[in-house]
Protein backbone atom coordinates (compact mmCIF):
# COMPACT_ATOMS: atom_id res chain seq x y z
CA UNK A 1 0.00 0.00 0.00
CA UNK A 2 1.50 3.18 -0.72
CA UNK A 3 2.27 4.83 2.55
CA UNK A 4 0.60 7.88 1.14
CA UNK A 5 -2.67 6.61 0.91
CA UNK A 6 -2.67 5.04 4.61
CA UNK A 7 -4.79 7.02 6.56
CA UNK A 8 -3.85 5.10 9.84
CA UNK A 9 -0.87 7.75 9.71
CA UNK A 10 -1.06 10.39 11.92
CA UNK A 11 1.10 13.61 12.23
CA UNK A 12 1.50 14.54 15.67
CA UNK A 13 0.96 18.18 15.86
CA UNK A 14 3.84 20.20 17.14
CA UNK A 15 4.27 19.21 20.63
CA UNK A 16 2.23 22.50 22.38
CA UNK A 17 0.69 24.41 25.38
CA UNK A 18 2.89 23.37 28.66
CA UNK A 19 5.42 21.83 25.97
CA UNK A 20 6.70 24.42 23.32
CA UNK A 21 3.75 25.15 20.80
CA UNK A 22 4.88 27.37 17.74
CA UNK A 23 1.51 29.54 18.17
CA UNK A 24 2.25 30.44 21.60
CA UNK A 25 4.81 32.47 21.26
CA UNK A 26 3.46 34.31 18.09
CA UNK A 27 0.25 34.48 21.04
CA UNK A 28 2.24 36.14 22.86
CA UNK A 29 3.38 38.85 20.27
CA UNK A 30 0.03 40.15 19.72
CA UNK A 31 -0.32 40.52 23.23
CA UNK A 32 2.72 42.61 23.19
CA UNK A 33 1.57 44.47 19.86
CA UNK A 34 -2.32 44.92 21.71
CA UNK A 35 0.18 46.72 24.85
CA UNK A 36 1.93 48.89 22.20
CA UNK A 37 -1.09 49.79 19.99
CA UNK A 38 -2.85 50.94 23.64
CA UNK A 39 0.15 52.84 24.99
CA UNK A 40 2.12 54.21 21.90
CA UNK A 41 -0.95 53.98 19.17
CA UNK A 42 2.12 52.14 17.42
CA UNK A 43 0.38 49.05 14.85
CA UNK A 44 2.29 45.93 14.42
CA UNK A 45 2.38 43.94 11.00
CA UNK A 46 3.10 39.76 11.69
CA UNK A 47 3.65 38.17 8.20
CA UNK A 48 2.54 34.53 8.76
CA UNK A 49 5.26 33.28 6.01
CA UNK A 50 7.83 34.13 7.81
CA UNK A 51 7.17 32.36 11.16
CA UNK A 52 7.94 28.56 11.28
CA UNK A 53 4.75 27.12 11.35
CA UNK A 54 3.98 23.01 11.36
CA UNK A 55 0.57 21.39 10.21
CA UNK A 56 -1.63 22.36 12.67
CA UNK A 57 -0.52 25.59 14.20
CA UNK A 58 -1.97 27.97 11.67
CA UNK A 59 -5.17 26.67 12.46
CA UNK A 60 -4.59 26.26 15.96
CA UNK A 61 -3.56 30.12 15.81
CA UNK A 62 -6.66 30.63 14.16
CA UNK A 63 -8.79 28.68 16.63
CA UNK A 64 -7.36 30.73 19.56
CA UNK A 65 -8.30 34.15 17.74
CA UNK A 66 -11.38 33.55 16.41
CA UNK A 67 -13.81 35.68 14.51
CA UNK A 68 -15.35 38.76 15.14
CA UNK A 69 -17.47 41.52 14.33
CA UNK A 70 -16.00 42.84 10.91
CA UNK A 71 -15.22 40.89 7.44
CA UNK A 72 -14.65 42.88 4.43
CA UNK A 73 -13.34 41.56 0.75
CA UNK A 74 -11.05 43.71 -1.48
CA UNK A 75 -11.17 42.95 -5.51
CA UNK A 76 -8.11 44.03 -6.84
CA UNK A 77 -5.63 42.04 -8.03
CA UNK A 78 -7.11 39.20 -7.02
CA UNK A 79 -9.36 38.90 -3.76
CA UNK A 80 -8.14 39.92 -0.24
CA UNK A 81 -9.79 39.16 3.07
CA UNK A 82 -9.82 41.51 6.28
CA UNK A 83 -11.47 39.97 9.34
CA UNK A 84 -11.84 40.94 12.94
CA UNK A 85 -10.64 38.74 15.18
CA UNK A 86 -12.82 38.18 18.49
CA UNK A 87 -10.22 40.24 19.93
CA UNK A 88 -10.84 43.81 19.12
CA UNK A 89 -7.88 45.73 17.17
CA UNK A 90 -6.45 42.18 16.15
CA UNK A 91 -7.09 41.62 12.42
CA UNK A 92 -6.22 38.94 10.13
CA UNK A 93 -5.99 40.26 5.98
CA UNK A 94 -5.08 37.57 3.51
CA UNK A 95 -4.20 38.38 -0.03
CA UNK A 96 -5.10 36.38 -3.30
CA UNK A 97 -3.93 36.40 -6.59
CA UNK A 98 -6.41 36.37 -9.49
CA UNK A 99 -6.21 32.40 -9.49
CA UNK A 100 -7.40 32.09 -6.31
CA UNK A 101 -3.80 31.46 -4.58
CA UNK A 102 -2.44 33.05 -0.74
CA UNK A 103 -0.01 35.07 -1.58
CA UNK A 104 0.33 36.56 1.81
CA UNK A 105 -0.85 36.20 4.94
CA UNK A 106 -0.53 38.68 7.88
CA UNK A 107 -2.11 39.44 11.66
CA UNK A 108 -2.47 43.22 11.77
CA UNK A 109 -2.88 45.09 15.15
CA UNK A 110 -4.26 48.33 14.63
CA UNK A 111 -7.91 50.29 14.88
CA UNK A 112 -8.18 49.87 11.27
CA UNK A 113 -6.06 47.89 8.62
CA UNK A 114 -4.48 50.88 5.74
CA UNK A 115 -5.89 48.30 3.03
CA UNK A 116 -9.63 49.36 3.86
CA UNK A 117 -9.02 52.84 4.43
CA UNK A 118 -9.76 54.87 0.89
CA UNK A 119 -6.39 55.76 -0.22
CA UNK A 120 -5.78 59.78 -0.98
CA UNK A 121 -4.89 58.91 -4.72
CA UNK A 122 -7.91 57.15 -5.61
CA UNK A 123 -10.03 59.72 -3.90
CA UNK A 124 -8.51 62.16 -6.26
CA UNK A 125 -9.46 60.13 -9.33
CA UNK A 126 -12.75 59.41 -8.04
CA UNK A 127 -13.47 63.33 -7.43
CA UNK A 128 -12.52 63.62 -11.44
CA UNK A 129 -14.63 60.17 -12.85
CA UNK A 130 -18.05 62.09 -10.63
CA UNK A 131 -17.31 65.37 -12.08
CA UNK A 132 -17.21 63.84 -15.57
CA UNK A 133 -20.11 61.36 -14.55
CA UNK A 134 -21.99 64.50 -13.57
CA UNK A 135 -21.38 66.20 -16.51
CA UNK A 136 -22.88 62.99 -18.80
CA UNK A 137 -25.82 62.93 -17.30
CA UNK A 138 -26.67 67.26 -17.62
CA UNK A 139 -25.68 66.35 -21.46
CA UNK A 140 -27.60 63.14 -22.25
CA UNK A 141 -30.58 65.61 -19.96
CA UNK A 142 -31.39 62.78 -17.76
CA UNK B 1 6.32 36.26 -22.48
CA UNK B 2 8.99 38.07 -23.29
CA UNK B 3 8.61 42.25 -22.70
CA UNK B 4 10.09 44.40 -25.51
CA UNK B 5 12.77 47.36 -24.08
CA UNK B 6 9.99 49.51 -22.43
CA UNK B 7 11.29 52.81 -23.86
CA UNK B 8 8.32 54.81 -22.35
CA UNK B 9 10.23 55.06 -19.55
CA UNK B 10 7.03 54.59 -17.24
CA UNK B 11 7.85 53.86 -13.05
CA UNK B 12 6.35 50.71 -11.80
CA UNK B 13 3.40 52.83 -9.91
CA UNK B 14 2.82 54.26 -13.01
CA UNK B 15 2.25 50.91 -15.08
CA UNK B 16 0.19 50.07 -12.46
CA UNK B 17 -2.31 53.16 -12.81
CA UNK B 18 -2.42 52.42 -16.58
CA UNK B 19 -3.18 49.04 -16.21
CA UNK B 20 -6.77 50.28 -13.86
CA UNK B 21 -4.89 49.02 -10.85
CA UNK B 22 -6.19 51.67 -7.95
CA UNK B 23 -3.50 52.68 -5.25
CA UNK B 24 -5.40 50.26 -2.96
CA UNK B 25 -4.15 47.64 -5.17
CA UNK B 26 -0.86 49.14 -5.10
CA UNK B 27 -0.75 48.85 -1.55
CA UNK B 28 -1.58 44.96 -1.90
CA UNK B 29 1.23 44.81 -4.72
CA UNK B 30 3.85 46.38 -2.34
CA UNK B 31 2.55 44.57 1.25
CA UNK B 32 2.90 41.05 -0.82
CA UNK B 33 6.22 42.40 -2.64
CA UNK B 34 7.53 43.00 1.17
CA UNK B 35 6.23 39.28 2.21
CA UNK B 36 8.13 38.31 -1.13
CA UNK B 37 11.26 39.96 -0.61
CA UNK B 38 11.39 38.46 3.25
CA UNK B 39 11.07 42.03 4.91
CA UNK B 40 9.67 43.17 7.37
CA UNK B 41 6.09 44.88 7.29
CA UNK B 42 6.97 47.87 8.30
CA UNK B 43 9.10 48.24 5.36
CA UNK B 44 6.00 48.91 2.77
CA UNK B 45 6.07 52.41 3.10
CA UNK B 46 9.33 52.74 1.99
CA UNK B 47 9.22 49.77 -0.91
CA UNK B 48 6.08 51.98 -2.08
CA UNK B 49 7.92 54.94 -2.68
CA UNK B 50 10.94 52.74 -3.99
CA UNK B 51 8.44 51.71 -6.41
CA UNK B 52 6.72 54.95 -7.36
CA UNK B 53 10.22 55.94 -8.83
CA UNK B 54 11.36 52.14 -10.04
CA UNK B 55 11.83 51.94 -13.52
CA UNK B 56 12.00 48.25 -15.43
CA UNK B 57 15.74 47.18 -15.66
CA UNK B 58 16.72 45.11 -18.97
CA UNK B 59 17.25 41.49 -17.54
CA UNK B 60 19.36 39.17 -19.53
CA UNK B 61 18.78 35.62 -18.88
CA UNK B 62 21.62 32.96 -19.49
CA UNK B 63 21.64 29.51 -19.21
CA UNK B 64 24.44 27.32 -19.24
CA UNK B 65 25.28 23.69 -18.16
CA UNK B 66 22.18 23.31 -16.50
CA UNK B 67 18.89 21.08 -16.43
CA UNK B 68 16.21 24.23 -16.95
CA UNK B 69 15.02 23.03 -13.34
CA UNK B 70 15.89 26.75 -12.22
CA UNK B 71 13.62 28.44 -14.81
CA UNK B 72 10.82 26.11 -14.30
CA UNK B 73 10.52 26.39 -10.48
CA UNK B 74 9.98 29.87 -11.25
CA UNK B 75 7.91 29.75 -14.61
CA UNK B 76 5.73 26.52 -13.12
CA UNK B 77 5.19 28.67 -9.47
CA UNK B 78 1.55 28.32 -8.31
CA UNK B 79 1.65 31.89 -7.58
CA UNK B 80 1.67 33.07 -10.96
CA UNK B 81 -0.06 36.26 -10.62
CA UNK B 82 2.50 38.08 -8.19
CA UNK B 83 5.84 36.06 -10.47
CA UNK B 84 4.14 37.52 -13.60
CA UNK B 85 3.61 40.91 -12.51
CA UNK B 86 7.40 40.89 -11.12
CA UNK B 87 7.99 39.45 -14.48
CA UNK B 88 6.34 42.07 -16.05
CA UNK B 89 7.47 44.60 -13.92
CA UNK B 90 11.38 43.75 -15.73
CA UNK B 91 12.33 43.63 -19.53
CA UNK B 92 13.62 39.98 -19.77
CA UNK B 93 15.55 40.69 -23.16
CA UNK B 94 16.62 37.49 -23.81
CA UNK B 95 16.12 33.32 -22.18
CA UNK B 96 17.09 30.46 -24.34
CA UNK B 97 13.79 28.81 -23.00
CA UNK B 98 11.22 31.37 -22.98
CA UNK B 99 12.02 34.01 -25.79
CA UNK B 100 10.50 33.13 -29.15
CA UNK B 101 13.00 34.45 -31.40
CA UNK B 102 16.18 31.32 -32.11
CA UNK B 103 19.63 31.09 -33.69
CA UNK B 104 20.98 34.57 -34.92
CA UNK B 105 17.93 36.82 -33.83
CA UNK B 106 18.15 35.61 -30.13
CA UNK B 107 21.81 36.58 -30.35
CA UNK B 108 20.99 40.02 -31.54
CA UNK B 109 18.42 40.28 -29.12
CA UNK B 110 21.14 39.93 -26.31
CA UNK B 111 23.56 42.41 -28.24
CA UNK B 112 21.17 44.81 -28.50
CA UNK B 113 20.26 44.61 -25.14
CA UNK B 114 23.54 45.06 -23.98
CA UNK B 115 24.52 47.95 -25.77
CA UNK B 116 21.14 49.96 -24.98
CA UNK B 117 21.55 49.24 -21.74
CA UNK B 118 25.27 49.18 -21.02
CA UNK B 119 25.88 49.84 -17.70
CA UNK B 120 22.77 49.23 -16.10
CA UNK B 121 21.11 45.69 -17.08
CA UNK B 122 21.21 42.71 -14.74
CA UNK B 123 22.08 38.87 -15.73
CA UNK B 124 20.74 36.37 -14.37
CA UNK B 125 22.76 33.09 -15.02
CA UNK B 126 21.29 29.39 -14.21
CA UNK B 127 24.17 26.38 -14.42
CA UNK B 128 27.23 26.11 -14.74
CA UNK B 129 30.52 27.44 -16.61
CA UNK B 130 32.88 24.35 -17.81
CA UNK B 131 36.25 26.36 -18.47
CA UNK B 132 38.09 23.02 -18.89
CA UNK B 133 39.46 22.48 -22.78
CA UNK B 134 38.41 26.38 -23.24
CA UNK B 135 35.05 25.60 -22.25
CA UNK B 136 34.25 23.31 -25.26
CA UNK B 137 31.76 21.37 -23.79
CA UNK B 138 29.18 23.87 -23.90
CA UNK B 139 28.15 26.09 -26.54
CA UNK B 140 25.68 28.56 -27.42
CA UNK B 141 25.51 29.97 -30.86
CA UNK B 142 29.42 28.53 -31.15
CA UNK B 143 30.21 30.73 -28.28
CA UNK B 144 31.14 28.87 -25.79
CA UNK B 145 29.58 29.78 -21.89
CA UNK B 146 32.66 31.21 -20.30
CA UNK B 147 33.17 33.73 -23.34
CA UNK B 148 29.20 34.45 -23.27
CA UNK B 149 30.07 35.05 -19.29
CA UNK B 150 32.74 37.56 -19.47
CA UNK B 151 31.38 39.51 -22.67
CA UNK B 152 27.35 39.89 -21.25
CA UNK B 153 29.25 40.52 -17.82
CA UNK B 154 31.32 43.56 -18.92
CA UNK B 155 27.90 45.76 -19.04
CA UNK B 156 26.20 44.75 -16.32
CA UNK B 157 25.16 46.16 -13.06
CA UNK B 158 24.80 43.36 -11.12
CA UNK B 159 24.55 39.43 -11.62
CA UNK B 160 22.30 36.62 -9.95
CA UNK B 161 23.76 33.30 -10.12
CA UNK B 162 20.06 31.32 -10.24
CA UNK B 163 20.48 27.52 -8.90
CA UNK B 164 23.36 25.65 -6.90
CA UNK B 165 25.16 25.38 -10.58
CA UNK B 166 25.42 28.55 -11.09
CA UNK B 167 26.16 30.10 -7.36
CA UNK B 168 28.63 27.12 -6.02
CA UNK B 169 29.18 24.56 -8.89
CA UNK B 170 26.37 21.90 -8.06
CA UNK B 171 26.00 18.69 -9.72
CA UNK B 172 28.41 19.68 -12.69
CA UNK B 173 30.91 20.62 -10.62
CA UNK B 174 30.55 17.77 -7.86
CA UNK B 175 33.45 15.24 -7.94
CA UNK B 176 35.17 14.09 -10.70
CA UNK B 177 33.73 17.19 -12.53
CA UNK B 178 34.74 15.92 -15.78
CA UNK B 179 33.87 19.49 -18.03
CA UNK B 180 35.68 21.69 -15.35
CA UNK B 181 32.74 23.02 -14.11
CA UNK B 182 32.66 26.56 -12.45
CA UNK B 183 30.21 28.82 -10.25
CA UNK B 184 29.45 32.10 -11.45
CA UNK B 185 31.53 33.57 -8.86
CA UNK B 186 35.11 31.61 -9.63
CA UNK B 187 34.78 33.49 -13.13
CA UNK B 188 33.49 37.18 -12.57
CA UNK B 189 35.12 38.97 -10.13
CA UNK B 190 34.45 42.84 -10.89
CA UNK B 191 30.56 42.70 -11.00
CA UNK B 192 28.17 42.57 -7.69
CA UNK B 193 27.05 38.77 -8.03
CA UNK B 194 24.52 37.39 -5.96
CA UNK B 195 23.74 33.71 -5.26
CA UNK B 196 20.63 32.27 -5.35
CA UNK B 197 21.31 28.83 -4.33
CA UNK B 198 18.98 25.69 -4.00
CA UNK B 199 18.37 22.83 -6.21
CA UNK B 200 16.09 24.48 -7.62
CA UNK B 201 16.06 27.78 -5.55
CA UNK B 202 12.23 28.40 -4.03
CA UNK B 203 10.60 30.64 -6.86
CA UNK B 204 9.75 33.25 -4.40
CA UNK B 205 13.31 33.94 -3.78
CA UNK B 206 14.62 34.10 -7.16
CA UNK B 207 11.36 36.84 -7.62
CA UNK B 208 12.30 38.36 -4.24
CA UNK B 209 16.25 39.30 -5.25
CA UNK B 210 14.51 40.27 -8.68
CA UNK B 211 12.20 42.58 -6.88
CA UNK B 212 14.55 43.80 -4.77
CA UNK B 213 16.89 44.99 -7.11
CA UNK B 214 13.76 46.42 -8.72
CA UNK B 215 12.55 48.64 -5.72
CA UNK B 216 15.77 49.36 -4.34
CA UNK B 217 17.69 49.26 -7.76
CA UNK B 218 20.49 47.49 -5.98
CA UNK B 219 21.43 44.05 -5.15
CA UNK B 220 20.39 42.95 -1.12
CA UNK B 221 23.04 42.29 1.70
CA UNK B 222 24.41 38.96 1.42
CA UNK B 223 25.90 36.50 4.19
CA UNK B 224 29.27 34.98 3.40
CA UNK B 225 28.72 32.72 0.92
CA UNK B 226 26.85 35.28 -0.94
CA UNK B 227 23.27 34.37 -0.53
CA UNK B 228 20.78 36.91 0.51
CA UNK B 229 20.30 37.13 4.27
CA UNK B 230 16.82 37.43 4.39
CA UNK B 231 16.34 34.56 2.67
CA UNK B 232 19.50 32.38 3.84
CA UNK B 233 20.47 34.20 7.36
CA UNK B 234 19.04 31.38 9.65
CA UNK B 235 19.21 27.51 9.05
CA UNK B 236 16.17 25.23 8.16
CA UNK B 237 17.16 23.63 11.53
CA UNK B 238 16.47 26.91 13.47
CA UNK B 239 13.56 27.29 11.59
CA UNK B 240 11.94 23.78 11.28
CA UNK B 241 8.71 22.96 12.82
CA UNK B 242 10.24 19.93 14.02
CA UNK B 243 12.95 21.70 15.85
CA UNK B 244 10.93 21.16 19.65
CA UNK B 245 10.85 17.21 19.02
CA UNK B 246 14.86 17.73 18.69
CA UNK B 247 15.15 19.66 21.79
CA UNK B 248 13.32 16.81 23.03
CA UNK B 249 15.10 14.35 22.29
CA UNK B 250 12.44 12.62 20.24
CA UNK B 251 13.86 11.24 16.90
CA UNK B 252 12.29 9.33 13.82
CA UNK B 253 14.73 6.08 13.09
CA UNK B 254 13.38 4.83 10.10
CA UNK B 255 10.99 5.95 8.07
CA UNK B 256 7.97 3.50 9.15
CA UNK B 257 8.31 3.62 12.64
CA UNK B 258 6.32 5.28 15.21
CA UNK B 259 8.65 8.41 15.30
CA UNK B 260 8.60 8.77 11.70
CA UNK B 261 4.49 8.65 11.98
CA UNK B 262 4.58 10.99 15.17
CA UNK B 263 6.41 13.63 12.42
CA UNK B 264 9.45 13.55 15.05
CA UNK B 265 12.98 15.29 14.21
CA UNK B 266 14.90 13.26 10.86
CA UNK B 267 18.34 14.11 12.08
CA UNK B 268 18.94 10.08 12.78
CA UNK B 269 17.59 10.09 9.14
CA UNK B 270 20.22 12.20 7.59
CA UNK B 271 18.83 15.07 7.83
CA UNK B 272 20.60 18.26 6.91
CA UNK B 273 18.85 20.74 8.16
CA UNK B 274 21.19 22.14 11.16
CA UNK B 275 23.97 23.00 8.06
CA UNK B 276 21.79 24.32 5.52
CA UNK B 277 20.39 27.93 4.95
CA UNK B 278 17.65 28.57 3.42
CA UNK B 279 14.00 29.56 3.61
CA UNK B 280 12.23 26.40 2.65
CA UNK B 281 10.66 26.19 6.42
CA UNK B 282 9.31 29.44 6.34
CA UNK B 283 8.72 30.57 2.90
CA UNK B 284 7.88 26.60 1.59
CA UNK B 285 6.81 24.99 -1.34
CA UNK B 286 3.66 24.20 -3.47
CA UNK B 287 1.44 27.45 -3.05
CA UNK B 288 3.31 27.75 0.79
CA UNK B 289 1.77 23.98 1.46
CA UNK B 290 4.45 22.45 2.70
CA UNK B 291 8.71 21.53 2.56
CA UNK B 292 10.37 18.25 2.37
CA UNK B 293 10.90 17.58 6.11
CA UNK B 294 7.18 18.63 6.25
CA UNK B 295 6.19 16.08 3.87
CA UNK B 296 8.86 13.36 6.00
CA UNK B 297 12.18 13.74 3.70
CA UNK B 298 15.13 14.95 5.58
CA UNK B 299 16.40 18.06 4.10
CA UNK B 300 19.49 17.03 1.12
CA UNK B 301 21.38 20.78 1.80
CA UNK B 302 20.83 21.11 -1.49
CA UNK B 303 21.26 24.93 -0.87
CA UNK B 304 24.73 24.20 -0.29
CA UNK B 305 28.06 24.35 -1.50
CA UNK B 306 29.22 20.57 -2.50
CA UNK B 307 26.02 19.20 -1.29
CA UNK B 308 26.58 16.67 -3.67
CA UNK B 309 29.55 15.46 -2.15
CA UNK B 310 28.94 15.47 1.69
CA UNK B 311 29.08 11.59 2.17
CA UNK B 312 25.25 10.36 1.64
CA UNK B 313 21.51 12.21 2.17
CA UNK B 314 20.66 9.62 4.50
CA UNK B 315 24.21 9.55 7.02
CA UNK B 316 23.41 11.93 10.23
CA UNK B 317 25.43 14.68 10.12
CA UNK B 318 27.52 13.53 12.93
CA UNK B 319 28.60 10.15 11.13
CA UNK B 320 32.12 10.90 8.69
CA UNK B 321 31.08 12.69 5.51
CA UNK B 322 34.19 12.58 3.76
CA UNK B 323 34.76 10.09 0.94
CA UNK B 324 35.61 7.18 2.92
CA UNK B 325 36.57 5.02 -0.20
CA UNK B 326 38.40 7.70 -2.05
CA UNK B 327 40.35 7.69 1.36
CA UNK B 328 41.25 3.98 1.60
CA UNK B 329 42.62 4.32 -2.30
CA UNK B 330 44.69 7.58 -1.34
CA UNK B 331 46.09 5.24 2.18
CA UNK B 332 46.67 2.74 -0.07
CA UNK B 333 48.93 4.16 -2.64
CA UNK B 334 50.73 6.51 -0.52
CA UNK B 335 52.02 2.78 1.34
CA UNK B 336 50.92 4.63 4.44
CA UNK B 337 49.61 2.14 7.28
CA UNK B 338 47.70 4.99 9.44
CA UNK B 339 46.02 6.24 6.24
CA UNK B 340 45.27 2.33 5.50
CA UNK B 341 44.15 1.66 9.16
CA UNK B 342 41.90 4.99 8.66
CA UNK B 343 40.32 3.69 5.41
CA UNK B 344 39.94 0.71 6.59
CA UNK B 345 37.73 2.28 10.14
CA UNK B 346 35.93 4.21 7.64
CA UNK B 347 34.70 1.14 5.40
CA UNK B 348 34.07 -0.87 8.17
CA UNK B 349 32.06 1.98 9.30
CA UNK B 350 30.77 2.09 6.37
CA UNK B 351 29.48 -1.32 5.93
CA UNK B 352 28.02 -1.27 9.33
CA UNK B 353 26.31 2.18 8.76
CA UNK B 354 25.16 0.14 5.42
CA UNK B 355 23.43 -2.54 7.56
CA UNK B 356 22.28 -0.48 10.06
CA UNK B 357 20.73 2.79 10.24
CA UNK B 358 23.38 4.85 11.93
CA UNK B 359 22.74 5.60 15.92
CA UNK B 360 24.03 8.66 17.73
CA UNK B 361 23.67 10.22 21.00
CA UNK B 362 21.98 13.32 22.11
CA UNK B 363 26.01 14.38 22.76
CA UNK B 364 26.61 14.16 19.10
CA UNK B 365 23.74 16.13 18.15
CA UNK B 366 24.34 18.52 20.56
CA UNK B 367 28.08 18.95 18.98
CA UNK B 368 27.66 18.79 15.57
CA UNK B 369 24.82 21.38 15.82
Amino acid sequence: MNPAMDDSIEIEPTPCAKDRGNDLPVLNEILHALNELLTHDRQTVIDIKSLPFGPVDEERLSIALGQGEVAATIHTLGESRVTETAYAGIWWVEHRNEQGAVIAKFIEVTYMPDILKAQHEDVIVARQKLKDALETIKLNGA
Amino acid sequence: MLQPWNKNGLTVAERLQAEGISRRGFLKFCATTASMMALSPSMVPAIARALENAKRPSVIWLSFQECTGCTESLTRSHSPNLETLILEQVSLDYHHTLQVASGEAAEEAREAAMKENNGRYLVVVDGSIPVDNGGVYSTIAGITNLEMLRETAEGAAAIIAVGTCAAFGGIGYAKPNPTGAMPVSAIISDKPVINVSGCPPIPTVISGVLAHFLTFDKLPEVDDLGRPITFFGQSIHDRCYRRPFYDRGLFAESFDDEGAKKGWCLYRLGCKGPATYNACATTKWNEGTSFPIEAGHPCLGCSEPDFWDMGGFYQPLSTPTGDVTRTLVYGVVAGALIGAAAGSMARTRKIKAQKEHYKVTTDDLEESS
